[in-house]
């Protein structure tokens, strides 16, 4: 049985029909971890619009409708998804031309391309990239590749790239809050190999010292995103075993930047959300500086 | 009317939803509009009378006021709600079986928010200024209340409050535990964690209670739900925490789902145990607590 629209929840929204949409919806909604919903009909996707709070994005396949239906769905979504609102929209298959030229630049028409997946990831990829807090990429690279290795001897160094989700014993939520930004870092981590960094002497408390070396690692974020004159708070981390859950979900999507280390130990995203949808800060001129002692261990 | 004055009587009343009342309907209780600046409660719709749309072209000219019910008709609002609910529902499946296409069932039977009227912040109430530095009794009241309040709108269900003991140290929980959400609490003086915890067959009661749907496996799909029970309490609290001084942040839960979860694994920090019971079985909160104890 299909599962119920939940409100607050973030959505993946498709219209259309064809089996290709539906398949291509899935991939998509596997691959960035986020809920889906497919609508067959404009009516139907106005009820699911007007009850959900979040939107991801959009995928619609022109081709499974008339050319009446067509020219309704795109006068819809151009009303309703105007810029601002920051949706992307991806249209497969072929609109309405003398509709066309009026669409929001969030608007990703791939007739002209072949329509394939590719197009889907990498229009979602551009997407989180702008969604994502400027600078927040090299400020989480500085962190984790200043902080780490002074906790963990020998830890390969830190670079961007895909969501790792595979092959971890255990992964960390830390929440951030700051009025209505809410954030969150995700850590996922190999225990062994991690103890095979700490010195023998340490192991014992090996995980008090992986919380601390992400406490400081996030306070160096956190610390510069106080100079910019938001009041960031870090919470605790909740520890989930991933041999018991298979995945840890969330019930709003954070876009975010993922790292992960040369030695695949660990893997860490962090990334933010306005509960009430405005733009979130920019780190592109903040000098991303070493932590001090000023970040309590929680 | 002194503030006070105002204020005083604004707890007569909780605020509604006023979009959600229906052209052509009969109002079975009294609807009052609260006139902020001028610090007076308006008699706006009698009981009984039908609401026209020239009421609603009004309310969209009048543009946001807080409109307010009387919480000794609580009942008759909530049975209109229901009633709304169901022609609404009825409406639409009838046109989804025209359409031969399925309409997504929505979390949430009837969406109604009891909230109490905004948080009194003027200078003379002095819970408004002074920081609560821990978790009290006061604090797992307001879960309690807003525990019972989101299950009762949410579900139609009544849950009642068995037990709230002090949780220990890595202390197992006393409920099988196989679907969960958590939340993190944080003030500037408070850090912890919150998890809401279900056994499976108290899960998918409630879940099938919120959506009218019959669920009799949980899957990574539906254990969405107990993400949204927590947001619904949390945001139903939140507000009643900062006007009793307890300055909590924002927060979004996550979740898990999986058989026989390990709470103090997740949650390793002392703090309370809330226990509670609903017709679908019991279900509990863990509150644990770093900092605020």
């Amino acid at each position: 049985m299909a599962a119920p629209i939940f409100p607050n929840c973030s959505y993946l929204l498709a219209i259309g029909t064809s089996s290709e949409l539906v398949r291509r919806l899935e991939a998509s909604s596997v691959q960035n971890q986020c809920r889906s919903f497919l609508c067959r009909t404009l009516d139907e996707f106005k009820g699911v619009r007007k009850v959900t709070e979040s939107i991801i994005g959009i995928i619609v396949n022109y081709d499974d409708f008339t050319k009446a239906e067509k020219r309704e769905i795109q006068e819809f979504l151009k009303t309703d998804f105007p810029e601002s609102k920051l949706v992307p929209i991806l249209a497969l298959g072929i609109l309405e031309n003398d509709l066309s030229e009026e669409l929001p630049t969030f608007y990703f028409d791939v007739k002209k391309s072949p329509v394939d997946d590719q197009a889907w990831e990498d229009t979602f990829d551009d997407f989180i990239d702008k969604m994502t807090p400027q600078g927040l990429d090299r400020m989480l690279l500085h962190a984790l590749n200043v902080v780490l290795p002074s906790f963990f001897p020998g830890v390969g160094s830190f670079s961007l790239g895909k969501q790792a989700l595979k092959g971890f014993d255990f992964q960390l939520n830390y929440s951030l809050s700051a009025g209505d930004i809410v954030g969150l870092c995700s850590v996922r981590i190999k225990w062994q190999a991690i103890l095979a960094l700490v010195p023998p002497d340490k192991k014992e408390k090996a995980w008090d010292i992986l919380k601390e070396s992400f406490n400081q690692a996030i306070g160096v974020i956190i610390q510069n995103i106080v100079k910019l004159g938001i009041d960031m708070k870090l919470g605790l981390p909740t520890v989930f075993d991933l041999a018991r859950v298979p995945y840890v979900q969330t019930m709003k999507f954070y876009p975010s930047v993922h790292v992960i280390d040369s030695t695949e130990t660990f893997a860490c995203s962090v990334g933010f959300y306005h509960l009430t949808h405005q733009s979130l800060f920019d780190l592109s001129t903040s000098d991303p500086t070493r932590n001090s002692e000023e970040i309590e261990f929680l | 009317m002194s503030e006070d004055e105002a204020n005083k009587e604004l707890e007569d009343f909780f605020t509604i939803e006023v979009d959600r009342l229906e052209i052509g309907t009969e109002i079975p209780f009294d609807c009052f509009m609260y006139l902020e600046k001028n610090q007076k409660v308006l008699h706006w719709l009698r009981e009984g009378s039908v609401f026209g749309p020239e009421k609603k072209e009004k309310i969209m000219q009048l543009g946001s006021f807080q409109f307010l019910v009387k919480k000794t008709q609580k009942e008759n609002y909530v049975t209109y709600l229901r009633k709304a609910e169901t022609e609404m529902d009825a409406q639409g499946q009838a046109k989804a079986k025209l359409l031969d296409v399925e309409l997504p069932r929505v979390f949430g039977k009837v969406k109604i928010k009891l909230e109490a009227p905004k948080p009194n912040l003027s200078s003379n109430n002095p819970a408004a200024h002074s920081t609560r530095v821990k978790v009290d009794a006061e604090f797992l009241n307001i879960v309690i209340t807003s525990t019972v309040l989101v299950f009762n709108d949410l579900c139609g269900v009544a849950v009642n409050l068995k037990s709230s003991t002090k949780r220990q140290i890595n202390a197992p929980s006393s409920l099988q535990v196989d679907v969960a959400s958590f939340i993190a609490l944080s003030s500037q003086s408070i850090r912890g964690t919150v998890g809401l915890c279900f056994p499976e067959q108290t899960y998918l009661y409630l879940l099938n209670q919120a959506t009218g749907l019959e669920f009799n496996k949980v899957t990574s799909d539906i254990a969405m739900g107990a993400g949204e029970f927590m947001y619904q309490i949390f945001e139903t609290a939140r507000p009643n925490f900062i006007e009793r001084g307890y300055a909590v942040d924002r927060a979004v839960p996550s979740l898990v789902a999986g058989r026989n979860l390990s709470v103090p694994h997740v949650m390793p920090d002392p703090g309370f145990s809330v226990l509670f019971d609903s017709p679908g079985g019991p279900f509990q909160f863990e509150i644990g607590i770093k900092t605020g104890a």
